[in-house]
């Protein structure tokens, strides 16, 4: 038995060497991948990479097969990748998910020494994005995403691959916004300073006009988006949060002008320039924390750029790509290992295991057998098969499933407490004012109008309606730092309601690795790399996993294995009769324990022994510890674990080996009951379930490798901050309650002054600032004190 | 007093002077990216001998 701890660290991808190293230059690797990449380094004299960081190298234990991006030849299916191309220049842009540090970086910036043809390439870390100007006379597009993926950094190429929203244009607003606010802030002062009678002839009517210009653009440019929001909700007959803002920015500016035009005093242009400055700058730091994300990407984005087609009657070795959205019903197509299978089609030829994890379940294989239907989403493990496509890519079960999906949550808009405030509040406000206006028109026609916009304006419901948002927005950017991302800012106070949590258990709270035992073993090396062999046979997930722990790369058909489902398989191999399997299956007695493990016999005899630990997250207790609210489990998986899930769950909440559909009805009928679950699941297997939850959290480990159906993803090894953030979302709503309570008080005192006509313009004026100021500081102030009591920091 | 009016043109011509300045730095790209400059910046073309892990002259390494 050998333990990998005394092995030393791989050069290139750090990663301990467990079985076998290899040894070049006094370095050592793990792999030949990894030294391969060194050698590339090596002889193009790029080896700073490796002083850069510690971790710098990408673990190559993967060979790339040599087909993987051949349909990158055929011109039309690269088009869409180039940003512009010409003879002797063209120019691409790459999503790169596996940059990672300052040594990528600095590699990916220097393509032009390992490609010769590559004029320049640079990276937009913060995007894991890396744009690359090259002569395509020298170098091919396929030879260029074939070094990038020899190094380590394959690009992901997909035809959705949304742009990315231009966020300039709203940082031009900002810019302009912050210059008119600090300039009107400056010609506002003597104002409310004072000033002597013979300068206030002389000054204030400049300044005052100065103010009138100054706030043109920050009405007609800057504060547009407020506007054009609020008319596109009325066009839906839906009273939205821009709505009020509209209302109050509109009151300010018109009220402002009349002062201004028939002398009667300076205007609110200071209040009104800054309110649109801030409101900007709240948006922007939304968009910024959207940045490192994108949850809208849609199901086509996983699937690959194009697939092998061939024809049926001619036996020829040519096959071409197609793209897959011109794929037709009727062509054949061949998927290789690890491929999805882009459209649902019927099996022609090949040993067909399909792994549905991404469409529907858990980590079963599924084996179809030939002539029947193979459903668009999965993924197959093996050998090549050949499949004739049956229905269009887009009318396959998957898109139908998404698309149902979509359609939901378009429809489905929960009302939440910021909602409802934001829309009662403006109509009791609009009333009010209204109300005014009409008592006092017949009585006296200046008084009214006054009496009208100073209602509105006192109780501008702009800072009602921004605090929640902008203290939301505020809880999600300390969140984010703690690995848990919101798709907006809505989510917390949905989160805040939250009574009941449903877990699920495959890539949840077990990782996506398991630990393997070695209980004994009286295996030789040359043994153990056949036995490898024996395992990349099987499709069986511990048989994968096994496979992957002896390293076993190559795949020789030439073996023949008999399967036992869910037992174990017999093979007879140069002479030695192989049996491996359950323990159960080969010596009729179980683990201890109710582990899952796996047993080898050579002619006869036992010489091997694992067992198999699922890997729970190592913080699981942490987790729990003090849990408060109901918890339960549903797995899709067998019961072999209820033991050890029992010391987190009590016995009657644990329910194993649920489908999709009935995880999916059981949040269905948690909340008919009225409650409000929360789903914590993994992205894609349990889309429905998370959906349906009050909220969904997704759990992963490569926010970028991620999905659609949820409202919050949490990076894996945070899930202990799980009910800090429960705890933290609660506290964050209770403190723009106090604000909306604190809020309204103080806007009811001063509209009975305002109803009577009684306010003056300068108190108003004054009043406004002091209640946003007041309402802004209790939300800042109040989740930072909530972040620093959890420790989000 | 009068004065006070060229000092406030002046100071709002510096002011839309920085403001076209800054919508010509959003405009040209520099604030696309903040973050890999300051990676980039940490870069030297050395080549690093790795046995001691120092830059070694380029001429004699290859």
């Amino acid at each position: 038995m050998k333990s990998t701890v005394d092995k030393a660290p791989c050069f290139h991808c750090g990663d301990s060497c467990k079985s076998g190293e290899i040894w070049l230059d006094d370095h050592v690797f793990c792999c030949e991948g990894c030294k391969t990449v060194y050698q590339i380094l090596q002889k193009n004299a790029l080896c700073q990479y490796y002083a850069l960081d510690d971790k710098a190298g990408l673990k190559m234990d993967k060979p790339l097969s040599p087909g993987k991006y051949a349909f990158l030849d055929n011109p039309e299916l690269s088009a869409p990748l180039f940003q512009f191309k010409k003879e002797s220049s063209a120019r691409v842009q790459f999503f790169i998910p596996e940059m990672h540090c300052a040594s990528c970086i600095w590699l990916l910036e220097r393509l032009y020494k390992l490609l010769p043809g590559v004029m320049e390439s640079r990276v937009n870390f913060d995007r894991k994005e890396v744009a690359i100007q090259f002569n395509p006379e020298e170098v091919t597009i396929r030879q260029l995403v074939e070094k990038l993926a020899a190094l380590g950094y394959e690009p992901s190429l997909n035809a959705s691959r949304e742009e990315k929203k231009d966020s300039k244009a709203l940082l031009y607003r900002l810019g302009v916004a912050g210059f008119c606010a600090g300039n009107i802030m400056l010609f506002s002062f003597p104002e409310y300073l004072g000033m002597d009678p013979q300068s206030k002839e002389a000054f204030g009517p400049v300044f005052q006009w100065l103010n009138v210009s100054l706030s043109l653009p920050v009405i007609f440019f800057a504060a547009q988006p407020f506007f054009v929001q609020a008319w596109k909700g009325l066009k839906y007959k839906n009273l939205n949060i821009d709505f009020p803002l509209a209302l109050g920015i509109s009151a300010l500016f018109i009220r402002s002008v009349f002062e201004v035009v028939f002398h009667w005093g300076p205007g609110f242009f200071d209040s009104l320039s800054a309110l649109v400055f801030f409101l900007l700058i709240g948006r922007w730091l939304q968009d910024r924390a959207y940045e490192s994300l994108s949850f809208d990407r849609d199901f086509r984005s996983y699937f690959p750029l194009a697939v092998e087609v061939f024809s049926e009657e001619t036996v020829s070795s040519e096959c071409r790509y197609v793209a897959i959205g011109e794929l037709k019903v009727n062509q054949c197509i061949r998927v290789r290992n690890q491929e999805l299978i882009p459209a649902d089609s019927l099996l022609l030829a090949g040993k067909a295991c399909i792994d549905y994890s991404f469409v529907n379940g858990e980590s079963e294989v599924e084996e179809i057998t030939q002539g029947n239907m193979i459903h668009a989403g999965g993924r197959q493990v093996g050998g090549a098969i050949e499949l004739r496509v049956a229905r269009p890519v887009s009318e396959s079960y998957l898109s139908a499933l998404w698309n149902q999906q979509a359609k939901m949550a378009g429809e489905e808009r929960v009302k939440t407490f910021s909602d409802w405030v934001g829309r009662y509040f403006t109509i009791a406000l609009v009333l009010i004012a209204m109300a005014t206006l009409f008592y006092w028109l017949p009585i006296d026609p200046y008084k009214a109008f006054h009496a009208f916009t100073a209602v509105l304006i006192v109780a501008c419901p702009c800072v009602l309606v921004v605090a929640a948002p902008f203290a939301f927005g505020n809880a999600m950017r300390w969140l984010a730092k703690k690995g848990i991302y919101l798709k907006n800012p809505d989510i917390v106070e949905k989160v805040a309601r939250i009574d009941e949590v449903v877990f699920d258990k495959t890539g949840t709270l077990t990782e996506g690795s398991a630990q393997i035992d070695v209980k004994f073993c009286e295996l030789d090396d040359e043994e153990m790399a056949r036995v490898g062999e024996l395992f990349s046979q099987s499709s069986h997930p511990i048989s994968r996993l096994m496979a992957r722990y002896f390293k076993a790369t190559k795949q020789r058909s030439s073996i023949v294995v008999k399967e036992f489902a869910g037992r174990g398989f017999e093979a007879n191999w140069q002479g030695i009769n192989w049996r491996i399997g359950s323990k159960k299956w080969l010596l009729g007695v179980s683990m201890d324990d109710g582990q899952s493990g796996v047993c080898i016999e050579r002619n006869g005899s036992l010489v091997a022994e694992y067992a198999i630990n699922w890997q729970f997250r190592s913080d699981l207790d942490q987790l729990f510890y003090g849990w408060e609210l109901p918890r339960s489990l549903y797995s899709g998986d067998h019961a072999s674990s209820r033991v050890v899930m029992e010391k987190w769950f009590d016995k009657e909440s644990i329910h194993f080996e649920c489908s999709p559909e009935m995880k999916l009805n059981a949040l269905k009928s948690k909340r008919e009951q009225g409650h409000f679950p929360m789903m914590v699941g993994d992205g894609l297997n349990d889309a429905g379930a998370l959906k349906e939850a009050w909220v969904g959290v997704a759990i992963t480990e490569n926010v970028h490798a991620f999905t659609p159906a949820c409202d919050v993803i949490m990076v894996g090894k945070s899930i202990h901050e799980l009910p800090k953030f429960l705890r933290f979302c609660k506290n964050t709503l209770r403190t723009v309650k106090f604000s909306f309570i604190f809020s309204l008080v103080y806007n009811l005192v001063w509209m009975t002054f305002a109803v009577r006509g009684e306010l003056q313009p300068i108190v108003a004026a004054l009043l406004m600032p002091i209640s946003s100021i007041t309402v802004f500081s209790i939300n800042t102030l109040g989740i930072r004190y909530f972040a620093r009591k959890e420790q989000i920091q | 007093m009068k004065i006070i009016l060229l000092l406030i043109g002046c100071s709002l011509v510096l002011a839309i002077g920085f403001l076209i300045a800054f919508i010509w730095s959003v405009k040209s790209g520099q604030i696309d990216d903040t973050t890999t400059p300051a990676y980039r910046i940490l870069d030297d073309d050395a080549n690093i001998d790795l046995s001691t892990n120092r830059p070694v002259d380029d001429s004699t390494s290859h």
